[in-house]
């Protein structure tokens, strides 16, 4: 589920991105950088590593409005977060108006209610909260054991949207969503064709916020933000709470996955991750620093209001995309054995200079009969030496 | 089949855990289910770390045979557990308070390996202990 897109026509095959990925998800093809769609979880490490700016993320495009007979655009509280005064949440509401959506709607009673749910749930175990799709993701391919501790509710865009469409079953309704990370983008039925979800599109606030900006010059009506749902946003505002345990930061969030995987976190009920450091409000695609953004919620939000969801809601669809593996052991093991055979013949640099992001990948791709020990570089260059 | 061994250094508070990591991402990579995994790295780390604190140190043996069967055998350098029934026994600890301190030693150490593994035998004496755990993969 990618929303990652390499755009070089010409790379300087540094292998940055390579090496960057969490995932392994990333490997030089032909000259070319190659995805794999399955294990991207849209972390945006890779992005940040090129130096040539050759990989993007990208949302729909604003001409996408037209497409509906009414357009709903929602805003989330780590949107809402970053700007300064009640005023110039007006201000943005008033501009997205302009911009051509017919309603646009707060999302911070929903994002409120989520939380909400996700504290009242009933727990005789350990649970991860499950609103952020990038650690959704990583637990499903890094961490396994843990898939089954994810709590089973759903992401309050969708929520929001269903909500809408259902209000207005005989309208044709385009939901819009202003995604703060690279993530969010994958969760709405475009760009991306992920069609199961009831968002239609994804919209990365980097891209659209120049435009909002010249936009942002009046605004009356007044826009109550809901302080319960801002909060939920940053680990630095969330209530404090001893059997929650909130982090933040990517290497902080693998560390305390593999501490869950152990069984050294049962004496707590929810564990909250934020990947991105100071939560979402410090998203990839977010225009300010999330440390700054965080003393905005006082100023901005004019209530406490939690929305008040019908049940049927709150629960997340299961799609199901895993493969299952119909190997028998024998076969198992006997593939583990044939790789590390091929793994011990080669360096163990991981220095993917043969465009794969491990020894253990080019080991995997020598017994798929797909390359050779002659395709590693430090072999060859070692041969030449001698 | 499969044999694998592993070092564990006495004492090493630093490292602690490093090896069940080891073990659980092999598996993983051979394709065993999540469910089981979460047993082996809940028993592997339990066992590792009683190691490093309690018993000098010792090694790790990991062995999967055809029929999917997981064994691991932690063999340790000594001094035995005295009172074996003590040390089964609900929060009973010797832990001292450098562990204590680093939340280790609660005593449920025995306890909980027992509970997650399919087959538990413990053979102890001041030479050392081996534990051996069995878990059916398939």
């Amino acid at each position: 589920m990618s929303v990652i897109t390499y755009t070089l026509s010409k790379c300087s095959k540094c292998m940055r991105c390579v090496q960057s990925c969490p995932t392994k998800a990333i490997r030089m093809q032909n000259n070319r950088i190659v995805i794999d769609k399955k294990n991207c979880i849209n972390c945006f490490k890779c992005i940040n590593a090129c130096h040539h700016k050759g990989i993007t993320a990208k949302g729909s495009t604003l001409d996408d409005i037209s497409s509906y007979n009414y357009t709903v655009c929602l805003v989330p509280s780590a949107l809402s977060c970053h700007l300064e005064s009640k005023h110039k949440v007006n201000e943005l509401f008033d501009a997205l108006r302009q911009l051509g959506f017919d309603e646009i709607v707060d999302l911070s009673p929903v994002e409120a209610a989520v939380y909400d749910k996700a504290q009242k749930y009933p727990k005789n175990e350990m649970y991860l909260s499950s609103f952020c799709p990038l650690v959704n993701n990583l637990v499903k391919i890094k961490f396994p054991v843990l898939a089954d501790k994810l709590l089973p509710l759903n992401y309050p865009s969708e929520i929001m949207a269903k909500m809408i469409k259902d209000q207005h079953p005989n309208k044709q309704i385009g939901v819009f969503n202003l995604c703060e990370c690279a993530a969010k983008l994958a969760l709405a039925k475009f760009p991306y064709q992920n069609l199961q979800y009831e968002v239609d599109h994804a919209l990365s606030i980097v891209d659209i916020f120049p435009r909002i900006k010249t936009l942002m010059s009046n605004g009356n009506k007044l826009i109550e933000l809901s302080k319960e749902g801002l909060i939920t946003t940053s680990p630095l505002t969330i209530k404090k709470d001893p059997k929650i345990l909130v982090a933040d930061g990517f290497d902080s969030i693998l560390n305390i996955l593999e501490m869950a995987e152990f069984g050294l976190l049962e004496d707590f009920e929810l564990i909250r991750l934020y990947p991105c450091y100071g939560g979402c409000l410090g998203g990839h695609l977010m225009w300010g620093n999330a440390y700054t953004a965080t003393r905005n919620i006082d100023e901005i939000a004019s209530t406490n209001v939690i929305a008040n969801i019908n049940e049927q809601y709150f629960i997340k669809p299961v799609f199901e995309d895993i493969d299952i593996d119909h190997r028998s052991i024998q076969e198992k093991l006997k593939y583990f054995n044939a790789v590390n055979l091929q793994l011990e013949k080669l360096p163990g640099y991981d220095c993917t200079a043969c465009g794969l992001p491990t020894c253990r990948f080019m080991a995997e791709e020598i017994v798929n009969g797909h390359k050779t020990l002659k395709d590693c570089q430090i072999l060859k260059t070692k041969e030449g030496e001698i | 089949m499969l044999n694998k061994s592993f070092e564990v250094v006495n004492q090493d508070y630093h490292n602690m855990g490093k090896v069940s990591s080891q073990i659980k991402k092999m598996l993983l990579q051979i394709g065993f289910d999540a469910k089981i995994l979460r047993r082996i790295a809940v028993a592997s780390y339990e066992a590792e770390i009683n190691m490093v604190i309690h018993a000098y140190g010792g090694n790790i043996l990991m062995n999967v045979d055809d029929e999917g069967l997981i064994t691991l055998t932690f063999h340790d350098l000594g001094p035995g557990i005295p009172d074996l029934e003590k040390a089964m026994t609900p929060g009973w600890s010797t832990a001292d308070e450098k562990a204590r301190n680093l939340g280790f030693g609660a005593g449920m150490g025995l306890v909980n390996i027992k509970r997650v593994s399919d087959t538990f035998d413990i053979k102890t004496s001041p030479a050392g202990t081996i534990l051996t755990l069995t878990f059916k993969g398939y």
